[in-house]
């Protein structure tokens, strides 16, 4: 019956005679800029529109003002169909589709804006072309996410998400779950956790599934088939049968984007940022370190490079760089870690050299690498800026204790080793005869561990020499320097060169 | 009424049959078998008889005794009519799997044709079986060499043994698959009951024709500029398409088609086929839609311009750009030419499509660009082909100018990290130069392309990864236009809009200075080479070159004299040029001072 009715509609339309949109048209576009006039024949059914990601199903006819009949889905003989809200269609489309009702049929004015545009769509659409569609919404599916289209997965977008990029597997999720069976709510809750590994999290694979095609900011429900979710065992601590069908509202609230991705402009690297120092955070509050250390890590790789950072963002960038640091080297601390701790450390007073952070936590990592030495110079820095840093204080007393210590334990070394020399000498003396290079009685016996004693005490000295500030500027200098040998060592092939020489004159020209 | 015909006849026909054959008796062969009499004896022994027939489908008897060759189809085909078409279609298969030469091929199409046609049963598996089995054979054909054709010269493509093989098969299937093709467009749209059925077979067709467009069909010349002959390839990918467009609901609507699903996950074939609601949904198994086959369709839809009338005017532009230029990136990543060159026209057709500076930095999230990119300045550099490399530059600027301020810089920014050829670089340091010339030129100029945004992008460019001691002769494209970028800069914004004199200093120091000292040190370094090659060449005249040069960390290949002091010779105009620009920048800057 609706195709009778239809196509008396059509021939209606097919005629030459301009369209011009009645009283009863009204403007659908978001900014209420008369773009899309929606002018409604036939009524459809029920309350219900196509949510966006919905894959719907149309008949349509298109013209031009002048009645010029341009496309026809009707002349095709098959109904169209297209997944509406994802702008794989012009905007009058994604608009005013989503307005309309199951059975629904009506006629859409479109400008250009909201078409084709300055340019038009040779041959067909000339350029500023305001367009007239007469559409007829058939019916409409949820979204299916699940691979093989099985309609295990279904999405209904509630509120559409921005930008094109999707989490990769891997990258870390940041949601919240409103689980429902039955209409009672199971579980409501906000997780983070690393897409791929959400049975880790208890997040069943159907939601992984249907993640990895989120948008940012993007909340949708998802109906999920069992098969999707708690499968054959059902589960028991929310009341869940076996081969029980349910529904999640998910909302991806944030999620850790392909370090890659081309679009990011320096406040989507400031954002992503603050995104893995909060998670890190928590990580650490956990106890889960390493965990901790990879998202500060993340922390680092956006905010190093100063390119494009200016002003306001170029202070958040170094403020954020520095707490990756900082936190880095607390991760570090904590896993025994003490090296990565210090040059970490080192970093986070490159940009600020009186951090009271850094420099307590490299003492604390100097201390750790049995550097008592280093470590004291730290803590009275730490002191000198703060006198009343109980904690540095304290440091400097266990600094204190350690050297004397070794101080003590040097004094022994050392007593025993004149002793010793006094006696070699005596010996050597009275060997004489055989000239000192022969010398074979002259080897120390037992005392095999006096050299790597005495090197250790060269170290100690050694470090002492040089200004204790400069020492570390100059070496984190070097790791810098380190650090950009490989990029810079990394020539191209002679083969490319031999090319560049040729396309010389030719690029050159262009 | 003929009397019932004894057992022993039946035997005696298969025998008698069987020396008419090999005396070549044709005549006779026809005769006994259009003989109404002999119809039941040929329907029960159609094995018998299409197993002699067949053997007598060869090259040699094609050449040799056509007549004999056209006997056997002859009987064929009179067995197609007369047996059982299950029994018949079984025969036929078999013989058509093994085939020895396209002649046994082709003969057997035919019969095959008019037993499908008949059958009633099972019709859409065993049209499977049969378009399985032609595009299996289809695929293994011998494929022309890449033979690096420029302009004109791939008429001669069609002269080529294995093209005209190809072009031969095609016209030989288009007349097999053509009746079916035809029952569906005409029953698809009508209300009838066996509405399933069709919708099968629909698919089945779409797969096959989609198929049959990509291998080897992808190897040949497709291209036809509305004037002249259209190559054997071309007329036959103008039927596939056609037919497409027949049964196809939407021919775009594998624009976003996003590759097979992956079949590792968990195996259950019942359960998908049993839900074939959506037409899409049949097309995502594997192996229904080989990628390629979708570009090469994109292809002929929107470089050459087929089926204009049937394309639905809903989709959105930008949609279609970035779908067309995924499936472009999947020709351009081909090294044959024939396959690359589809991809670049492919890319320039939707390309052009769309006004410049218009498409929003947002869209760049999405992988498709990255990916194209990358291929395209692949093609640029390395393709066989003087022409294609030509296109693919030109290509290549039009695409960075489509995108908005933002999307421009954004992507300017992203190429200095993933583009690593020199040429490459210089040329694109060229373009943004042209970039900045345009946003210069505008009343206000927007904030990505002046102060610290600015500096960043420019120094990025201004690569010397070894201080002084860099190579400059690798590196000579990207400085000299990135020397030429400075000068324009400092040349054309005096008032300082940009804010980059605020950033001279930098520049003197981490690229001017070193550059002046590499130069003085490169400079030194190839004289005493060219020094070193005249000197050898008094002593000894005509002895082979020993000196040798380093290029880019390699050692040239044993290259002769000439070709050496060649070599060294435009290294050497290469740091005049360095250092002539070098004193234009510098002149621009003393006389900013001196003001």
């Amino acid at each position: 019956m609706t195709v009778e009715k239809a196509d008396s509609t059509v021939e209606e339309v097919t005629k030459p005679t301009p369209y011009v949109p009645g009283p009863n048209a009204i403007d659908v576009s978001p900014s209420k800029d008369s773009g899309v006039l929606k002018e409604v024949l036939r009524e459809g059914e029920g309350s219900e529109t196509p949510q966006p990601g919905s894959k719907v199903f149309v008949h349509y006819v298109g013209t031009l003002t002048d009645g010029t009949k341009f496309d026809s889905s009707r002349d095709r003989g098959t109904p169209f169909e297209f997944n509406i809200g994802k702008g794989n269609v012009i905007k009058a489309w994604d608009i005013g589709v989503a307005t309309m009702k199951k059975g629904e049929l009506a006629v859409f004015s479109c400008k250009s804006e909201y078409a084709y545009g300055e340019n038009g769509s040779p041959p067909k659409i000339p350029p500023n072309a305001t367009l007239i569609f007469e559409i007829e919404v058939l019916d409409w599916q949820g979204e299916d996410l699940s691979q093989k289209k099985d309609g295990g997965i279904l999405r209904y977008q509630i509120e559409a998400g921005e930008g094109y990029a999707t989490p990769n597997d891997g990258a870390a999720v940041e949601v919240h779950l409103t689980g429902k069976y039955q209409d009672n709510v199971f579980e409501d809750r906000d997780v983070i956790f690393p897409l791929g590994e959400g049975s880790e999290y208890g997040v069943c694979e159907g939601l992984e599934r249907a993640l990895e095609k989120f948008k940012k900011g993007e909340k949708s429900r998802i109906l999920l088939k069992s098969k999707y979710a708690f499968k054959k065992d059902g589960k028991p601590e929310f009341n869940i049968p076996s081969n029980a069908d349910i529904e999640y509202v998910v909302h991806l609230i944030n999620f850790e984007k392909a370090k890659e991705s081309w679009s990011l402009d320096t406040d989507g690297k400031l954002e992503q940022a603050k995104f893995f120092k909060e998670k890190g955070t928590n990580y650490f509050k956990a106890g889960k370190y390493t965990l901790a250390a990879k998202m500060y890590k993340n922390i680092i790789t956006f905010m190093e490079f100063e390119s494009g950072f200016e002003g306001e963002k170029d202070v958040q960038r170094k403020s954020l760089l520095l707490a990756g640091h900082l936190n880095l080297a607390m991760c570090y601390l904590k896993l025994d870690e003490h090296i990565e701790a210090r040059d970490n450390c080192d970093k986070a007073l490159d940009l600020e050299p009186t951090n009271l952070k850094g420099l307590f936590r490299r003492g604390q990592a100097y201390l750790a690498m049995g550097e008592p030495e280093r470590a004291k110079v730290d803590f009275e820095m730490v002191l000198k800026l703060e006198p009343s840093n109980k904690a540095a204080a304290s440091h400097v007393v266990m600094c204190n204790n350690k050297l004397r210590e070794q101080k003590g334990r040097e004094k022994m070394i050392y007593a025993n080793m004149f002793e010793k020399f006094a006696k070699q000498d005596k010996a050597e003396r009275s060997n004489l005869v055989n000239g000192w290079w022969d010398g074979d009685k002259v080897v120390t016996e037992k005392d095999d561990d006096l050299v790597p004693k005495i090197e250790k005490k060269k170290k100690v000295l050694n470090i002492k020499r040089p200004g204790t500030g400069d020492s570390n500027n100059k070496s984190s200098e070097n790791d810098r320097n380190n650090t950009n040998t490989p990029q810079t060592s990394e020539s191209k092939v002679g083969d490319k060169a031999a090319e560049s020489i040729g396309t010389l004159g030719e690029s050159s020209k262009l | 009424m003929a009397a019932p015909v004894p057992e022993k006849n039946s035997s005696q026909f298969v025998s008698l049959l069987s020396q008419l054959l090999s005396t070549n008796n044709s005549e006779k062969v026809i005769e006994i078998i259009q003989d109404k009499e002999n119809k039941q004896i040929i329907k029960d022994e159609s094995w018998e008889i299409v197993r002699v027939a067949c053997e007598y489908l060869t090259l040699d008897t094609y050449l040799k005794s056509r007549s004999l060759f056209n006997s056997c189809e002859t009987v064929l085909e009179e067995i197609a009519r007369v047996a059982l078409p299950e029994e018949a279609l079984l025969e036929f298969l078999e013989q058509i799997e093994s085939p020895d030469s396209d002649e046994k091929f082709s003969a057997l199409l035919k019969p095959l044709q008019i037993v499908l046609l008949q059958l009633t049963k099972r019709k859409e598996q065993s049209l499977s079986w049969c378009l399985s089995t032609i595009k299996t054979y289809i695929k293994g054909v011998p494929i022309p060499e890449n033979q690096n054709l420029e302009g004109n010269e791939k008429l001669l493509m069609d002269a080529d043994p294995n093209v005209q093989r190809i072009n031969d098969l095609y016209s030989r299937i288009s007349v097999f698959y053509k009746p079916f093709i035809e029952n569906v467009a005409r029953e698809v749209h009508g209300d009838i009951p066996e509405k399933e059925v069709i919708e099968k077979q629909r698919q089945l067709l779409i797969s096959f024709l989609l198929h049959i467009l990509e291998k080897p069909l992808v190897y040949l010349d497709l291209e036809w500029n509305s004037e002249g002959a259209k190559s054997s390839a071309r007329v036959s990918a103008e039927e596939i398409v056609f037919c497409l467009g027949c049964i196809m609901p939407d021919v775009l609507m594998f624009l976003d088609y996003d590759g097979p699903i992956n079949e590792s996950s968990e195996e259950d074939d019942a359960e998908v086929s049993s839900n074939l609601d959506g037409s899409l949904h049949y097309f995502i198994r594997e192996d229904k839609v080989p990628t390629m086959s979708l570009s090469v369709l994109y292809y002929l839809i929107f470089a050459e311009g087929l089926l204009q009338h049937l394309l639905p005017i809903v989709y959105d532009p930008v949609f279609v750009f970035r779908s067309c230029l995924h499936h472009a990136s999947v020709l351009l990543k081909n090294p044959e030419v024939m396959i690359l060159k589809k991809g670049l026209l492919l890319s320039q057709a939707v390309i052009q499509k769309l006004p410049d500076k218009k498409i929003l930095s947002i869209e760049l999230e999405h992988p498709s660009y990255r990916q194209f990119v990358d291929v395209l300045t692949h093609a640029m550099v390395y393709c066989g082909v003087e022409e294609c490399r030509k296109l693919a530059g030109t290509i290549f600027k039009s695409f960075l100018f489509k995108f908005d301020t933002k999307g421009r810089y954004l992507l300017m920014c992203n190429l200095q990290k993933t583009v690593n050829h020199s040429g490459t670089l210089g040329y694109i340091i060229t373009l943004l130069k042209d970039m900045i010339r345009q946003e210069i030129a505008q009343k206000d100029l927007p904030n990505f392309f002046q102060g610290k945004c600015l500096y960043d992008l420019v120094t990025g460019y201004c690569r010397l990864p070894n201080g002084a001691e860099s190579d400059l002769v690798e590196l000579a494209d990207e400085i000299i236009s990135a020397l030429n970028l400075l000068r324009f800069l400092l040349l054309h914004d005096e008032k300082n809009e940009t804010c980059i004199w605020d950033h001279i200093k930098s520049f003197e120091k981490g690229y001017f200075d070193p550059l002046r000292e590499g130069l003085k040190l490169s400079r030194a370094h190839y004289k005493l080479k060219l020094r070193e090659l005249s000197e050898e060449r008094q002593k000894a005249p005509g002895k082979r070159s020993e000196v040798t040069i380093t290029v880019g960390c390699q050692q040239l290949p044993d290259v002769p004299y000439d070709q050496k002091v060649f070599l060294i010779n435009s290294a050497l105009n290469a740091f005049d040029l360095m250092e002539c620009l070098l004193s234009h920048i510098n002149e621009c800057i003393e006389a900013k001072v001196s003001h």
